[in-house]
C-alpha cells in the first residue's frame, strides 16, 4: 500500500476509534462544566483531578474530550449523508442512462440546476427552514450532492451500455432491472468509491461549516463545526479552541481524500506496475 | 425440405431521424432458417447485416425499428409473430436466450468481467428454465466439455480474463446453447479471433448446430467462412437481398454483378499471386437517397433501367435467384 494510503487509513481508523470508544477514552464528560477552570490553557490541571490536554472551553468543558465526542457527529453526518446521496444519485443516473430520452434529459437537466445553486446558500437556506438537527443536515446535504453521484453514474453508463455484455444480456432474454443490478452496478463500484471518498470529506466540512454559521449539530452535541464557532470570539486568548477542531477537521478531510486517490489508483490497471 | 423453424418475411428496417423520418435501411428482408443448417448473411460493413441480425431477436431500439414484415417463429405452442410482440416486454424476454440466442463478435467485451464464467452460464438456466442453482452449475460444466474446453470443473470458476479468446469465444457459445434455443444467431463469431482458432469455432458451431438440430444464422464477411460452414448464403448490399443461394451455387455461378466482384476479389486458393480485382467506388452512404439500384453506380454491366427501379429477387434456378435486370427472365420490379 502507498504511504498517502496508509496514511488516509490510519487517520480514518483512529476516527472511527474514537467515535466508538468515546465513553470509555475521553477523559472528562464532553458537556461537564467547570466554571472555575474556564479558558484553562493545554495540559491545565482540572479542579476534581485530571488534565485538560488541550485547554478548557469558556464553560470549563475539556476541550480533548468534546474532539473526541466529535467525531460521532462528524461520522454520522458524513457516511449518513453520502449514503443518502448515494441512495438517490445513483439510481437516478442508471435511469438517466438506460431508460429514454425523456428521463435522460429530466435528470441532466435537475442534475445541472442544482450543481449550478451555490451549494453552502442552499444549504443555510435549507436549514434555517427545517431547523438545526443532525437528521437535516443530512437531508440538506443528499438534496444537494446528489446530483455529483447521479451525474457520474450516468457518464459510467454511458460507457457500460455500448459494452457487448449488456447487450449480450438483454439478447439472454435477462430484464433490465436485473441487469442494472446484477451486471452493471458491479462494475461501477470501483469509481462510484472514489467518489463516495471525495464526498465525504466534502460532507465533514460542510457540516463544519454549518455548524459554524449556528445551522449545523444542534449546541449541547460536541461538534468540531460548533466548537470552532464558540472559540472565534477568544481567537486573541484561547487559541487552542480553534486550533483543535480546526486541526481535526482538517486532518479528516485529508485522510478521506487520501483513501480516495488510494482507492483510484488501486483501480486504475494501468497503475498497478508503479505501484508494486 | 422441412419446414423452417424460423421465417422472416418482408422485413424492412427504418431508422428514425429528427430530420428525416423512416429511412428504409433494409427493405423487404426474406430468410428462412432450417433445423440443423446454417445460412450465412454475407455483406459488407454498412450494408445491413447487423441490425437484420438484431431484428431477428426483435432487440432494435429507438432510433431504428421494424416497420413491416413479419418474424415467424416456431415453437410447440405453434406458429409466434415476435415483430408484433413488445421489444422490452416479458413475454419477448422468455423467447430471447431460450429460443432465439445470440453469439456476439467480441468475447472480450461480451462477458462481464466481475462474474466467473460459471456463474454467467447458470444466470440464463436459472432465469429461463428454472433450475436450482446446483443443477445449473452442474449443468454449466457439462455445456463447458460440450463446447470443448478442457478442465471444465475447474474453468468454470474462472474470471473471463483468465480466458483467452478462443476459450472466451467457447464460453459464449455455452452461454448461447445452455436453453437449448432452436435459432442461434452468430454475428461474426470469429472476427476478433486468429485464423486457426476460428476455424476451430466455426466447426464447433457447425456440430453443435447439426447434432442439437438448431437452425444458424452465420453474419460474416468473410467468403471463405461462407463456403466452409454454410448450406445457404444471402448476399446483402445496402439494405438489399441482391443474391439468395446454395452455397455450392454461389461459388459455381455467382449471379449478381456484386457478388461476382467480390469473388473476384478473393485471392486464389492455390496461393498463386495475381493481381487482386477490387471493386470500383465506395457503398453509396446510408443518408444519400437512391432511386433504383444501390448498386448501379459501381455495376459493370449498369442499364438505364437500374437508375430506375431496383429489380425484386427472381428465381434463375431451382436453388438460386437474384435482384437483377441482367437476367430479364427472372427479373421484376419490386411491387
Amino acid at each position: 500500500m502507498s504511504k498517502k494510503g496508509l496514511v488516509g487509513f490510519g487517520i480514518l481508523f483512529l476516527v472511527i476509534v474514537a467515535a466508538i470508544t468515546a465513553p470509555w477514552i475521553s477523559p472528562f464528560d464532553p458537556n461537564a462544566q467547570d466554571i472555575i477552570n474556564s479558558l484553562a490553557a493545554p495540559l491545565a490541571e482540572g479542579s476534581e483531578g485530571g488534565i485538560h490536554l488541550l485547554g478548557t472551553d469558556r464553560l470549563g468543558q475539556d476541550v480533548m474530550s468534546r474532539i473526541i465526542y466529535g467525531t460521532r457527529v462528524s461520522l454520522t453526518v458524513a457516511f449518513g449523508a453520502v449514503g443518502v446521496s448515494a441512495l438517490i444519485g445513483i439510481p437516478l443516473g442508471l435511469a438517466a442512462g438506460f431508460m429514454n430520452r425523456t428521463i435522460e434529459s429530466l435528470v441532466l437537466v435537475a442534475t445541472d440546476i442544482v450543481l449550478s445553486i451555490p451549494f453552502i446558500l442552499l444549504a443555510l437556506v435549507l436549514m434555517s427552514v427545517l431547523g438545526a438537527s443532525l437528521t437535516n443536515l443530512i437531508i440538506a446535504f443528499a438534496v444537494v450532492r446528489w446530483a455529483q453521484f447521479a451525474r457520474v453514474t450516468y457518464s459510467l453508463s454511458l460507457e457500460l451500455r455500448e459494452k457487448e455484455y449488456v447487450l449480450s444480456c438483454k439478447a439472454a432474454g435477462i430484464s433490465l432491472p436485473r441487469t442494472l443490478a446484477v451486471h452493471v452496478l458491479p462494475n461501477m463500484v470501483g469509481p462510484l468509491m472514489v467518489v463516495a471518498t471525495l464526498e465525504l470529506a466534502y460532507a465533514i466540512l460542510m457540516e463544519s461549516g454549518l455548524s459554524f454559521l449556528g445551522l449545523g449539530a444542534p449546541p449541547e452535541t460536541p461538534s468540531w463545526g460548533g466548537m470552532l464557532q464558540e472559540g472565534r470570539n477568544e481567537l486573541d486568548t484561547a487559541w487552542w479552541l480553534t486550533a483543535a477542531p480546526g486541526i481535526a477537521i482538517m486532518a479528516t478531510a485529508i485522510g478521506y481524500n487520501f483513501v480516495g486517490d488510494w482507492i483510484r489508483d488501486r483501480l486504475d490497471p494501468r497503475l498497478q506496475g508503479v505501484l508494486r | 425440405m422441412n419446414a423452417p423453424v424460423f421465417q422472416m418475411r418482408n422485413v424492412s428496417i427504418d431508422l428514425d431521424s429528427l430530420k428525416n423520418p423512416s429511412r428504409r435501411i433494409a427493405n423487404g428482408i426474406d430468410l428462412e432458417l432450417h433445423r440443423g443448417k446454417t445460412l450465412a448473411l454475407v455483406g459488407e460493413s454498412g450494408c445491413g447485416k447487423s441490425v437484420t441480425a438484431l431484428s431477428a431477436m426483435n432487440l432494435l431500439s429507438a432510433p431504428l425499428r421494424i416497420s413491416e414484415g413479419s418474424i415467424l417463429l416456431e415453437t410447440e405452442a405453434g406458429r409466434e409473430d415476435i415483430a408484433k410482440l413488445n421489444p422490452s416486454g416479458s413475454q419477448m424476454r422468455s423467447i430471447r436466450g431460450r429460443r432465439i440466442a445470440m453469439i456476439f463478435q467480441d468475447p472480450m467485451t461480451a462477458l462481464d468481467p466481475v462474474y466467473t464464467v460459471g456463474d454467467q452460464i447458470t444466470e440464463s438456466l436459472c432465469q429461463h428454465l428454472g433450475l436450482s442453482r446446483k443443477d445449473a452449475w452442474k449443468r454449466a460444466v457439462e455445456l463447458l466439455r460440450l463446447v470443448g474446453i478442457p478442465a471444465p470443473e475447474q474453468r468454470a470458476r474462472n474470471y473471463p480474463f483468465q480466458l483467452s479468446g478462443g476459450m472466451r469465444q467457447r464460453v459464449m457459445i455455452a452461454i448461447a446453447i445452455a436453453c437449448s434455443p432452436s435459432v442461434l444467431i452468430a454475428d461474426e463469431p470469429t472476427t476478433a479471433l486468429d485464423v486457426t482458432v476460428q476455424a476451430q469455432i466455426l466447426e464447433l458451431l457447425r456440430e453443435l448446430g447439426e447434432d442439437l438440430g438448431m437452425a444458424t444464422l452465420l453474419i460474416t464477411h468473410d467468403l471463405g467462412v461462407v463456403a466452409e460452414n454454410a448450406d445457404e448464403v444471402i448476399v446483402m448490399y445496402r439494405g438489399y437481398v441482391v443474391e439468395k443461394a446454395g452455397v455450392d451455387a454461389l461459388f459455381d455461378n455467382p449471379a449478381h454483378p456484386y457478388t461476382q466482384g467480390l469473388m473476384a476479389s478473393l485471392p486464389p486458393a492455390d496461393g498463386e499471386r495475381i493481381e487482386l480485382t477490387p471493386i470500383p467506388g465506395q457503398v453509396p452512404a446510408i443518408t444519400e437517397d437512391i432511386v433504383g439500384c444501390p448498386f448501379a453506380s459501381r455495376c459493370p454491366h449498369v442499364m438505364p433501367k437500374c437508375g430506375e427501379t431496383m429489380p425484386a429477387l427472381g428465381a434463375i434456378s431451382s436453388e438460386q435467384s437474384v435482384a437483377c435486370w441482367l437476367y430479364p427472365a427472372a427479373a421484376e420490379a419490386r411491387p
